[in-house]
């Protein structure tokens, strides 16, 4: 089902959609000497038109699903702690990207898993419904394509919006979600048409995808032990600072610690490029240098993860931690640096 | 005159290769473009062939000399930044690293790094060691003429007002410490951020301890900071925390008459002291 | 009186501060004692740190008492030429300075920050110090920490909102 709106309609949609939810959805914010595009709630009426959707948001909302600082309540002997209930509306995410609703379906994977359900990760999820949103051009430094996220269509989304550049396609998904969370008759309301007006925007969107100078040739996973001996780690990321942003900024970065303030736990990021984030208490620190917390990084998203998880990549090449590092080290260089070792090295790639 | 980026880089190039053929060097360390971004990334070239990958660009903001340390018993060369060239040789004064490993190019007349609010305030366009150097050096009248009128950071706002100003920039810290990772002055191999035993920053991250931080790292600064702007370049949140530092870097200047890193023999502002200093402020 | 002023006689009132007193061990510790043995009388404000001399004194630990709810600090030492171990305070001199400067810049009042010299002969001086240190802070109030009211971050922590018909 695909319906057409004007810009118009579409605020008047999500003016009524503020009535069950929360809408949060890409602004412009300024932040000191930049501006950054990020997700806000939508405070009022009036902001539905500032929101901004041209760009890829310079952070994944993936702090609204594991937020920096979080929260767990009082701990004490026996039960683990558990999220108060939902007092709240449910959430919308507005203009989420392909690559950004990767990344949560990633979290889905490690947070929800059969064995172990994170509650509170859980409760956030049940509670956010995401509009997902075409990419008309591919972002700075992105290789989405490379790690197989089309960005132009998802299929993991209830709905899909899609720029015409006069107005919007809306592209229902799942219907089944719309009407738990009531919403489906607003939809319906709007006029419906034909697929084929849609394909070819896409088809049009898609021609400025087609070039691109960096390929990933190597199936997922890479070969744990090959990559982990062959390659010179230390030349490739030499330069590398250890501060971490790129983790941060990462739509699939998921590591956090506990830390407690008197018995009530707390959880907050962490990352595997701070030199404490292996240390143990005798003071051994197993990966003791720069270049092996950088393989760590690397060979999880493209090896350890993929292995663990039916092969789905690490990482969703939006491009954020090249664009974010301080030293503009390029995880595209290293991955090419990676590859070309190990085909020199002869090891096959273990396709799947 | 400032040189061109396209100068400097010609000439670097040049001056690399001859570099290569006259020192027995393990790497030369400058910036070159990287192969995908586009962006200017540090590189560390290992022969002659690699010279012309060298560049200078309005993005060149990253500090180089930190990486020397790094290597520190090799005999380097560098691409020198003024500012570079300072902390360099902050570091001969304090031991850290020996001038007999280093063969410094210098940059005359540094064009500065875009976006960097420290250049605008910069007191050294040439550098003070070097080696080698490239570009036209830089008069001092021309210094002082662009530096008339120049007002360093939030010097004309109130105590209050400032205080307000940073616990707004500091509400956005995230605490990846990248400032302390750019800077090429913070060195320490453990630093007391990461210390728990006294456990100076607690854990968890609120604007309140993010201020304790800033206030803790900027008491390590004074007589070391060289006013590079390299922690605010680095800072993803866009979080201007310069002007702390800035401030005493101009206060030292003013009561001590000193200024970090502009010669190797002059001893560190805190490991030396005049029986007259003054005691402003005190009961 | 209107009740605006009596509620704030009662606070002042009731604001007894606490002040961190850094001394080192040589000269001030030995003043203060030399203070309590000649029965000088003087606030007990004070909450006194034995240091082993005034350059061993890390400003990291001003932050850390203020940042753990000081309402002042008082740092004492030797006069300078008379230390213990013959230079210690003359670089604790260039330290303190650097680190008042720093605070005050940063919007910490400077009537919270008190560093002085003090032989251990004068009891005297010692006493009056703190009786002047307690002044001082009582007349700027209690300590509410480096930044400012905690709404006021919160409401501009994310950035302002660029307006615009970008939709």
């Amino acid at each position: 089902m695909i319906k057409k709106l004007t810009a118009e309609e579409l605020k008047a949609l999500l003016g009524e959609l503020r009535q069950k939810f929360l809408v949060i959805a890409p602004f412009r914010v300024k932040q000191g000497r930049l501006t950054k595009v990020l997700y806000q709630p939508v405070k009022s009426e009036d902001q539905l038109s500032s929101i901004y959707l041209k760009e890829q948001p310079d952070a994944s909302p993936k702090e609204y699903f594991l937020p920096r600082d979080d929260r767990l309540g009082e701990e004490t002997a026996g039960a683990d702690c558990q999220p108060e209930e939902w007092s709240d509306y449910p959430r919308l995410f507005l203009g989420v990207r392909s690559c950004d609703i990767a990344g949560i379906e990633l979290f889905d994977d490690v947070f929800t898993e059969n064995d172990f359900v994170d509650p509170f990760y859980q409760q956030r999820r049940d509670n956010s419904l995401i509009i997902g949103y075409s990419c008309q051009e591919p972002a700075d430094n992105s290789f989405c394509q490379e790690v197989g996220i089309n960005p132009l269509e998802n299929e993991n989304v209830p709905l899909m919006l899609y720029d015409a550049g006069e107005g919007f396609y809306l592209k229902v998904q799942d219907q089944d979600v719309l009407k738990r969370f009531e919403m489906l008759d607003m939809i319906e309301e709007l006029p419906e048409v034909e697929s084929s007006e849609l394909e070819e925007i896409v088809r049009e969107n898609r021609k400025n995808f087609s070039e691109n100078e960096f390929s990933l040739e190597r199936g997922l996973p890479f070969p744990e032990k090959e990559a982990f001996t062959s390659v010179d780690w230390e030349e490739a990321t030499a330069s590398c600072l250890g501060c971490g942003v790129c983790t941060f900024y990462c739509p699939t970065c998921f590591c956090f610690k506990f830390f407690w303030e008197e018995i009530e736990k707390n959880r907050a990021w962490d990352s595997c490029m701070f030199s404490l984030f292996t240390a143990h208490a005798s003071g051994h620190n197993p990966r003791e240098t720069q270049d092996q917390r950088w393989r760590q990084r690397l060979l999880h998203k493209f090896s350890y993860h993929p292995t663990n998880y039916q092969g789905s990549p690490g990482c969703v090449g939006c491009g954020r931690c090249v664009s974010k590092c301080p030293v503009n080290l390029d995880i595209r260089r290293v991955l090419d640096r990676v590859e070309k070792t190990l085909a020199g090295e002869g090891v096959k790639g273990n396709e799947s | 005159m400032a040189n061109s980026y396209k100068e400097i880089t010609k000439e670097l190039q040049e001056i690399a290769a001859e570099v290569f053929a006259e020192h027995e060097i393990k790497h030369l360390v400058g910036f070159g473009r990287g192969e995908f971004s586009g962006l200017t990334e540090p590189v560390f070239l290992k022969n002659p062939e690699e010279a012309e990958r060298l560049i200078f660009q309005d993005d060149a903001a990253p500090m180089l000399s930190k990486y020397l340390l790094k290597y520190k018993p090799d005999l380097q060369a560098v691409v020198a930044k003024p500012c570079d060239s300072r902390a360099l040789a902050y570091y001969i004064s304090e031991g850290k690293i020996s001038r007999d490993n280093l063969v410094i190019i210098g940059i005359n007349g540094c064009p500065g790094i875009e976006g960097n609010t420290a250049c605008q305030e910069c007191d050294t366009r040439n550098p003070v060691i070097a080696d080698y150097t490239v570009g036209e050096e830089m008069s001092q009248q021309e210094l002082e003429a662009e530096l008339e009128g120049v007002k360093y950071l939030l010097e004309d706002m109130t105590p209050a007002e400032r205080k307000e100003h940073y616990s707004r920039e500091f509400s956005r810290c995230t605490q990846c410490y990248a400032c302390r990772d750019a800077c090429p002055v913070c060195y320490c191999d453990h630093c007391y951020v990461e210390s728990n035993q006294p456990e100076w920053l607690e854990e968890g991250s609120s604007a309140d301890k993010d201020m304790i931080f800033h206030l803790m790292r900027t008491m390590h600064m004074p007589g070391r900071c060289v006013n590079c702007g390299a922690c605010e370049m680095a800072c993803p949140e866009g979080i201007e925390m310069r002007s702390m530092t800035t401030h005493l870097y101009h206060r030292a200047k003013e009561l001590y008459n000193y200024r970090p890193g502009i010669s190797p023999e002059q001893p560190t502002l805190f490991s030396d002291f005049d029986k007259e200093d003054s005691e402003p402020g005190f009961l | 009186m209107a009740t605006a002023q009596k509620e704030k006689q009662a606070q002042q009132k009731e604001f007894d501060p606490k002040i961190i007193a850094f001394l080192c061990n040589w000269c001030s510790y030995a003043a203060a004692d030399l203070a309590g043995s000649s029965r000088l009388q003087y606030p007990s404000n004070i909450r006194t740190i034995r240091i082993p001399c005034t350059g061993r004194l890390n400003p990291l630990l001003v932050i850390k008492a203020l940042n753990k709810g000081a309402d002042g600090i008082l740092v004492s030492g030797c006069h300078p030429g008379d230390c213990h171990y013959i230079d210690g305070n003359y670089y604790a001199r260039r330290r303190f300075t650097m680190l008042k400067d720093l605070l005050e810049f940063s919007g910490v009042e400077p009537e919270r920050l008190n560093f002085t010299w003090c032989s251990a002969a004068e009891g005297r001086r010692f006493a009056e110090i703190v009786r002047k240190v307690v002044e001082r802070v009582e007349s700027v109030g209690p300590w509410q920490g480096f930044l400012s009211e905690p709404d006021v971050v919160a409401e501009k922590e994310a950035g302002e909102i660029e307006d615009g018909e970008f939709l």
